[in-house]
């Protein structure tokens, strides 16, 4: 069954509420800044959530704001809001570690394209967040600088690669995070910390002075605690850059504003399709039954659900996993012969093979990558708008279950399987939502996932903005955890 | 050349797809020496192995799908992204431009 309530409602502050009470004066930014990094002192030694942050910096950019919002009329819609980013994007200077021991000392001079849009529109950014090395892995572990763990419980793992988004966001260090997402990065933290994560369409949001991963699939993305808080982010950063030439001119709606149109909350024009084939294999209980609950409250709001045959699955699966292992393999080549030491064992071990994968798969899978796109799109929506599964087909496992470095039986099918849910659409470039839905029998939090066509991310955000309404998982919090000890 | 793959993708889509022929045979010590030979990278540790045993089946699954000869280049995958896009589908539920 699914655990109806979990251990702590805390008080789960959203961006939004934050946007509201600073127009109305009921706090100013160097209140609210202070309150997250008071948050970041009292629990992150328990939950790892920063690399770095730089308080000083951060309470002068929101002395900054103060003064901005007494100046201007209409300020910039998230003058004040305080954020932090994977520690994967150049910041004029700051630290970008990327979780790796090689880049621990680097600071690049550029400043990120979607980083920069958020601080155009008033962010202010407290520090670099823990992230799987190299954005490398989807449990959350990291060698160098410890892994981060869940805030629902620190035993279990906190999902990545995007680690320190979810858990510092579930916390309350933060009201929104960039993350990245080449195969689930974004929406398995989102699922397993119990917040809202959005993978855009590829293009939608510039991947300029971001690490890139593997360039064929990477997508920068928010993390937040509702729909209504990416919206918020994803409104300030999409939109072509020509700095990033993959970054699509295709028009960009205004999110935010999407969701307080007139039909908002009726999802009477949305046809969600359940997937028969290539997402329900080995679905635990508890899992199973809070999509169930989630597709009830879907309905409620007037989406029709229909069973659907994903067609070209297997191409799919085949293709994606040459495509994104061949880039990153690439990259890291110089690094994986003058310094392989340097890497955590699961990073240059799971790099390892990708090394051996012919040119000519890798540029097949690129080659036919428009023709399976095709073959699904026109298939699967001219049936249905948007595609419903669990973001993780199994609970919140824990650290130690997913540490490849124990070397136990089974690890690695474990470790890889953290993705079977997520993978498909980051190869078709689909956009994907991850929402909470509930929680698990170990007070885990559990995430439905969402796929559209491309740039179909208004609709998306409207239908998790609709569960929302109704539902109010996002707005859990896990319990402090400033009693607890960091583990050595 | 089938710009986007029109013919590929209704072949996929149909489920008529053929095999390849008899396709490579991968074993970890094959694995072991292209790396080695293409890369000078050598395993990093006994784990990487466990993940090398990975690599035959990721090549099987690969190799079950059919050739295509001539059809598709990877610029085509931008096209067709943008001919799905949700505003052009007719679905757009809030069409508002910035």
């Amino acid at each position: 069954m699914t655990r109806q309530l979990p251990a702590s409602k805390g008080d789960a502050m959203t961006l939004t509420d934050a946007v509201r009470m600073l127009a109305t004066g009921a706090i100013d930014a160097v209140g609210l800044t202070t309150r997250c990094l008071d948050r970041i002192a009292r629990d992150d030694e328990a939950v790892n959530a920063f690399i770095w942050h730089d308080r000083e910096a951060a309470l002068a950019r929101a002395g900054w704001a103060d003064a901005q919002r007494r100046r201007h009329a209409t300020p910039p819609p998230l003058l004040g809001i305080p954020m932090a980013h994977k520690d994967m994007f150049d910041l004029a200077g700051r630290p970008s570690t990327c979780g790796a021991a090689i880049r621990r000392d680097e600071k690049p001079d550029g400043l990120a394209t979607a980083v920069g849009r958020l601080e155009e529109a008033g962010a202010i950014t407290l520090g670099g967040l823990n992230m799987s090395e190299f954005a490398q892995g989807p449990a959350g572990h990291n060698r160098h600088f410890g892994d981060c763990r869940n805030p629902w419980n620190p035993a279990f793992i906190s999902g990545g690669s995007s680690s320190g988004s979810g858990a510092a966001v579930a916390s309350g260090m933060v009201l929104a995070s960039l993350g990245s997402d080449s195969g689930g990065s974004i929406r398995i933290p989102a699922s397993c910390c119990g917040v809202t994560g959005l993978k855009p369409t590829y293009g939608r949001v510039s991947r300029f002075g971001a690490m890139p991963l593997a360039f064929s699939v990477d997508c920068i993305g928010p993390l937040a605690r509702s729909a209504r808080d990416c919206a918020a982010v994803m409104t300030a950063i999409s939109g072509h850059d020509p700095r990033d030439r993959t970054s699509s001119a295709e028009p960009v709606d205004d999110y935010a504003a999407a969701l307080d149109g007139a039909a908002s909350g009726d999802l009477s024009d949305c046809r969600i399709g359940v997937p028969r084939n290539g997402f329900f294999d080995d679905v635990d209980t508890p899992v199973m039954d809070g999509f169930e609950r989630a597709m009830e409250v879907l309905s409620g709001r007037g989406a029709q659900l229909r069973p659907v045959d994903l067609p070209v699955m297997d191409a799919v699966a085949a293709y994606s996993a040459v495509v994104s292992r061949v880039e990153l393999a690439s990259f890291h080549k110089p690094w994986m012969r003058s310094r392989p030491g340097d890497y955590g064992t699961s990073v240059s071990a799971r790099m390892y093979p990708a090394y051996a994968v012919p040119g000519v798969h890798y540029v097949e899978a690129l080659r036919r990558r428009g023709a399976v796109l095709r073959a699904f799109a026109g298939d699967v929506f001219g049936k249905v708008d948007l595609i419903a599964a669990p973001t993780m087909a199994r609970a919140v496992p824990t650290r130690a279950d997913t540490d490849v470095e124990s070397g136990q039986p089974g690890v690695v099918a474990r470790f890889l399987s953290l993705s079977a849910n997520t993978r498909a659409f980051s190869y078709l470039g689909l956009p994907a939502i991850s929402f909470p839905c509930g929680f698990d029998g170990n007070g885990l939090p559990i995430g439905l996932q969402l796929a559209g066509r491309p740039f179909a991310e208004t609709r998306l955000l409207r239908a998790a903005d609709a569960y929302q309404r109704d539902v109010d998982w996002h707005r859990m919090a896990p319990p402090s955890r400033g009693l607890e000890k960091k583990e050595a | 050349m089938a710009r986007g793959g029109e013919g590929f993708a209704r072949r996929l889509a149909d489920g008529n797809v053929t095999m390849g022929g008899k396709g490579p045979e991968i074993d970890r010590q094959a694995t072991v020496d292209y790396i080695r030979a293409w890369h000078g990278i050598v395993p990093p540790d006994p784990v990487a192995l466990a993940f090398a045993e990975d690599i035959a089946k990721i090549i099987a699954a690969f190799e079950a799908l059919d050739p295509a000869p001539f059809e598709g280049e990877p610029s085509d995958f931008l096209d067709v992204l943008e001919a799905f896009a949700e505003r052009r589908a007719g679905r757009d539920p809030a069409a508002s431009g910035k």
